[in-house]
């Protein structure tokens, strides 16, 4: 009589005292302990199971299924359809039918690929890899490398050798192979180092000189402009040439040029110095023929005034003021 | 052609005022570029100009002709009379350059009208620069025969009381132009 199919057996034939123990009976039960036994497991590993292994659910210190050397390592049942892995009396991997939890550190010595559902990371740490980490391509409203709480910001490959990086889902940086594309304002808070040309439309905030800067002249590391430049006091503030007919041939910051007479001018400024003090300087071209003189002498006489420069061109020889061939007026000061 | 602006001033004389050709740009276009005009404050240009004796009305439309432009031809020319041109002088008149004569032998004894109107030569005093002209080209002939070689000994001689009637006998610009010794260069 084999196993009752719950894995109880009982005696085929039960002898009794009295009666005859046949050698038919008797060898039948032996036939039946001998089956049942070869139908057992035999711990030194020669048998194979042919039915499912049935153990009972065990705990994470006992685990159902163990090992007679470590007692608290082994498979257990955590619960309908949950089955725990436990090392040391202490669950490390817990299956589900919704996923696998590792307690500690997971590691893979080949690839791991993950087909859906995503990879998320709740807690701290670091993700370190020896390799690389490579990604869709993404684009600039979902960038392939973005955040939990901003996934329209991060990077995004464009192209082959291209990529970028998106804030707001607008593009604020492209990288290629020519260098770096910027769209917005650039600031940085130490200094930048460029190893070859600079360039922009334009250059902005406090690395152009001022008004005030370019007047003190001090500041060596700053950028002066074209519009700026002649607030420097070593710059002149006007200047005017003025031809033998006492005509304006050209000049700067000069309103009007006024003939007094020969010889005799007065520059009227654009705008006023601020104040009668400023240094004028005065040339006079030699005039190459004339009544018995040709040199001149150029003075500012005394009547200059904030907006006016008054000019006399001598004649070397007598010293009468004459046309020169052409008088020059240069202007140096601090205007109101 | 450029206009400029002629003027009388209190004893005759003539004073010529030539606008430039920048200032007309920036008043008769959109002002001047940002930063263009030197280190000025509009009020500080106001209160200089103000100061040194132009009307504070004058001294505002300037500055905004300055930063903003937008005057027509004939309101920059008035503009810059108002600025340029003294209040004692008179008969300020708007004329084209080649109305200026380019012979300025006289430009000294040039006189006009307190009420304007054409230039003329004030033969008193055109006498006296042609004499003061004639006796400068003596001394610089006789000083450049000085250092000369051949010529040390030799003084250019000239009648300077001869010259001197002749001139006071002249009564015409040109004629009194011609009046110059022989010789003299």
């Amino acid at each position: 009589m084999a196993r009752n199919g719950s894995g109880t057996m009982s005696i085929v034939n039960t002898f009794v005292a009295g009666n005859t123990i046949t050698a038919a009976g008797h060898n039948q039960n032996n036939t039946d302990i001998a089956a049942e036994i070869t139908n057992s497991v035999a711990v030194d590993g020669q048998s194979v199971l042919t039915g499912q292994l049935k153990a009972a659910s065990g705990t994470v210190s006992l685990p159902g299924y163990t090992f007679g050397a470590d007692l608290d390592c082994g498979w257990y049942r955590i619960g309908a359809n949950n089955l725990g892995l436990a090392l040391n009396g202490a669950k490390v991997v817990d299956y589900s039918t919704t996923g696998v939890a590792v307690t500690g550190a997971f590691s893979s010595s080949g690839a791991m690929t993950v087909t859906s559902g995503g990879l998320t990371i709740t807690a701290g740490g670091q993700v370190i890899t020896a390799g690389q980490i490579s990604h869709a391509d993404g684009t600039t409203g979902a960038p392939s490398y973005s955040f939990t709480n901003d996934l329209d910001s991060g990077l995004y490959r464009v192209g082959a050798n291209n990529f970028r990086f998106a804030c707001n889902a607008a593009d604020v940086l492209d990288i290629g192979t020519n260098g770096l594309v910027v769209t917005g304002a650039i600031s940085a808070s130490t200094s930048v180092t460029a190893t070859t040309a600079l360039s922009g439309a334009t250059a902005a905030g406090a690395m152009v000189a001022t008004q005030a800067q370019q007047e003190t002249a001090t500041a060596t590391n700053l950028l002066v402009s074209p519009g700026r430049q002649h607030f420097h006091p070593g710059m002149a503030k006007g200047w005017a040439e003025i031809d033998a007919s006492a005509g304006l041939e050209a000049n700067y910051n000069v309103s009007s040029i006024t003939d007094v007479g020969a010889g005799q001018f007065t520059v009227n400024w654009g705008t006023d110095f601020s104040g009668g003090f400023y240094n004028a300087q005065a040339t006079a071209v030699n005039t190459p023929s004339g009544a018995g003189a040709s040199t001149f002498v150029a003075q500012i006489p005394n009547t200059m005034a904030a907006g006016t420069t008054g000019v006399a061109t001598l004649r070397m020889s007598d010293f009468s003021a004459q046309d020169a061939s052409h008088t020059m007026v240069t202007v140096f000061g601090d205007h109101a | 052609m450029p206009s400029c602006i002629v003027s009388t001033r209190p004893d005759g004389g003539v004073s010529i005022t030539h606008p430039s050709a920048e200032i007309m740009t920036i008043f008769t276009n959109g002002g001047a570029p940002k930063d263009y005009f030197l280190g000025i404050t509009r009020d500080g240009q106001i209160a200089s100009f103000v100061k040194r004796g132009i009307r504070e009305e004058v001294a505002v439309k300037w500055m905004d002709a300055l930063l903003m432009g937008g005057l027509t031809d004939a309101e920059a020319y008035e503009l810059i009379r108002d600025k340029d041109t003294k209040p004692e002088w008179t008969g300020n008149e708007l004329w084209d350059r080649t109305e200026i004569s380019t012979d300025r032998w006289f430009r000294d004894a040039w006189k006009r009208s307190h009420n304007g109107g054409p230039i003329y030569v004030d033969l008193n005093i055109a006498r006296r620069i042609q004499f003061r002209e004639i006796q400068t080209a003596v001394h610089v002939e006789n000083e450049r025969r000085k250092k000369d070689f051949d010529l040390w000994e030799s003084q250019f001689e000239c009648d300077i009381a001869a010259v001197r009637e002749m001139i006071r006998r002249k009564n015409e610009p040109l004629e009194l132009r011609r009046v110059w010794p022989e010789g003299l260069t």
